[in-house]
């Protein structure tokens, strides 16, 4: 059994290096667009809400049903449904280019409610006694809340990233490689179980790494 | 200093209005330590906030110095509020900022430049005497630290106003009593005007020079911390006063001392200060030949002053226990008449 593993690794070792390469990029670039996204939003969920420093009781429902709206959509019908849109911004649908596009649009709203609880964490308190040393709106969003609520938005952005990995691997299935499109095609088309195995072990690996380490650095950041 | 002239808070909640703060006028004088002082949901919180517009009036203005708040842009409402501290029942540090930092904070939102602030923090560590724990988080600290770490934060831009929502609240009575000590140690040193609001009628007594007293978002009473104590006029008073110092004797024997046969008065008699050290009750009988007896008493320190007050039994003829009544009034003490026998 575990010889079988190690060979079929020792064998396949380029195949699993390039799907981990299209998987971590994959993951790199859509996480990156959307903490940009989701952060902003996350902020106007909390900031627009009534009573806030933005209060806005047009726009605050308003992006609450949208993300809603998105949230509740499946990601493997986000993946088709968006295709002309996929197409309009990055010209292609197929690769990792491809896949951007529909993971981006999966993960900023997921992100963005992430970062709302996080930052409804951080006491009122606090914003009110910044409010009354005369800060303004924008200090207090980036020097109060962004920071006091900074462990719990890596908490988040640890969740999203590895929810963001598992949807790699049906993003892959249109083409954009991964290691969970590999272990689709081996496993189960070619029937070759021992490949889908390792995949799923190294999957399993990189989902262990990165909740160990967003633990650690949401620990070293939480003073209390 | 600080005018309030008509103001009312009243918020929306759904379709309910509530009436949390009604008609207030208030004067409060530079360099003083003020007190509001009221039950739970009396509107202290929402007044103290008009003060600094961290809540608007709903009607009614506020004037600090020739300032009125009202006619600010949102610049100028932030420039004015770095002249005006702010600290809380709970504190409301940055957890997860150091000491250093949570007093550093307003001083870097204004923009100073790094030496200035490191020199300005470090005289505020030592006034609050926390030189030690310049790089602990609040979380390794005790409520009492806490509260001097924004004490000094509030203190930062060296504000002319400090105001304290229940400070002392959330601690025990010692450390209320050294943070208590530390106020009015600031207020004396640099003659910034105090505004704080409690519960407690221990706090008003200890540091405030003028109270008033709140009830259904009303002030019902306002005057020194002195009057309130001689000659409190509302039952909402009377029973802040009592919570701090009792005056007045059990119903039952004050039954049994007018029951006697001999004729005779029972008397309260206040005194405020110096007359305390004054042989009173001897002069009475050395000079009317009236023999009081004690039933009760009780004494107090109302900040850097003594007020206290004895109930007495006085027998003898009306006309020599007039004449000792008004031998103690004319030494300053306030006479009353509680119930009189025979
Ligand atoms: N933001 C708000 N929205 C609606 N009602 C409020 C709001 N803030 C206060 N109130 C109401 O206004 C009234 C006065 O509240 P406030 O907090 O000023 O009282 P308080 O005297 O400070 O009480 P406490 O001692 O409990 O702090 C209460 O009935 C409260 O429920
Ligand atoms: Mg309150």
């Amino acid at each position: 059994m575990l010889d079988s593993f190690i060979n079929s690794f020792v064998d396949n070792y380029d195949l699993y290096l390039e799907s981990l390469g299209e998987t971590a990029a994959m993951v790199i670039y859509s996480l990156f667009f959307s903490t940009i996204i989701g952060l902003f939003l996350g902020v106007c969920l909390v900031v627009l809400r009534p009573g806030h420093i933005y209060e806005n009781k047009v726009l605050y429902p308003i992006l609450n049903a949208v993300i809603n709206v998105l949230r509740s959509v499946p990601f493997i019908i986000i993946l088709i449904a968006i295709i002309p849109i996929t197409k309009w911004i990055v010209h292609t649908t197929i690769g990792v280019k491809g896949a951007i596009v529909p993971l981006v649009f999966y993960t900023a709203p997921y992100i963005a409610r992430l970062i709302e609880s996080a930052l409804l964490e951080v006491n009122p308190g606090v914003v009110e006694a910044f409010q009354a040393m005369g800060a303004s709106r924008r200090q207090i969003i980036w020097k109060v809340m962004l920071k006091e609520a900074r462990p719990g938005i890596v908490l988040g952005l640890t969740i999203a990233t590895i929810g963001l990995i598992g949807a790699t691997a049906m993003a892959g299935v249109l083409g954009a490689g991964g290691l969970g499109d590999v272990a689709i095609r081996y496993g189960y088309q070619r029937w070759q179980p021992d490949v889908m195995y390792v995949c799923v072990i190294i999957l399993i690996l990189l989902v262990q790494l990165l909740q160990t380490a967003g633990n650690r650095i949401s620990k070293k950041l939480r003073k209390h | 200093m600080i005018w309030m002239e008509n103001v009312s808070k009243i918020y929306q909640q759904g379709k309910q209005e509530v009436d949390a703060v009604k008609d207030v006028n208030l004067h409060i004088r530079k360099g003083e330590i003020f007190g509001i002082i009221g039950y739970s949901g009396a509107g202290k919180s929402s007044l103290l906030r008009c003060i600094n517009y961290l809540e608007r009036p709903t009607s009614g203005h506020v004037r600090i110095q020739d300032t009125k708040l009202a006619d600010l842009s949102e610049n100028q409402l932030r420039m004015m509020r770095r002249k005006i501290g702010m600290i809380f029942q709970n504190f409301n540090l940055l957890m997860s900022s150091t000491v250093y930092q949570n007093i550093a904070a307003p001083l870097v939102l204004a923009g100073l430049a790094k030496q200035q602030i490191q020199a300005r923090v470090s005289e505020l560590l030592s006034l609050v005497g926390l030189e030690d724990k310049r790089e602990a988080y609040p979380a390794q600290l005790s409520g009492g630290q806490k509260q001097r770490v924004a004490i000094a934060r509030a203190l930062a831009n060296e504000p002319e106003i400090l105001l304290c929502d229940e400070a002392t609240s959330a601690l025990d009575p010692q450390t209320t009593d050294s943070i208590l000590d530390l106020l009015l140690d600031i207020n004396r040193s640099y003659g910034i005007t105090i505004v704080l609001i409690t519960h407690e009628m221990y706090v008003v007594k200890k540091i405030c020079d003028r109270v008033a007293v709140m009830e259904g978002g009303a002030i019902v009473e306002q005057g020194t911390v002195l009057e309130l104590f001689t000659k409190p006029k509302t039952e909402t008073t009377k029973k802040f006063i009592k919570s701090v110092f009792d005056a007045d004797l059990p119903q039952e024997l004050l039954q049994q001392a007018v029951d006697k046969a001999v004729p005779r008065k029972l008397l309260r008699i206040s005194f405020i200060g110096e007359t305390v050290s004054e042989p009173i009750l001897a002069d009475l009988t050395l000079r009317y030949q009236l023999r009081p007896s004690i039933l009760y008493g009780n004494i107090t320190k109302i900040k850097d002053s003594v007020f206290g007050f004895l109930i007495i039994s006085l027998p003898g003829e009306p006309s020599v226990i007039q004449e000792g009544m008004a031998y103690m009034e004319q030494n300053g003490m306030q006479v009353e008449v509680l119930g009189h026998a025979g």
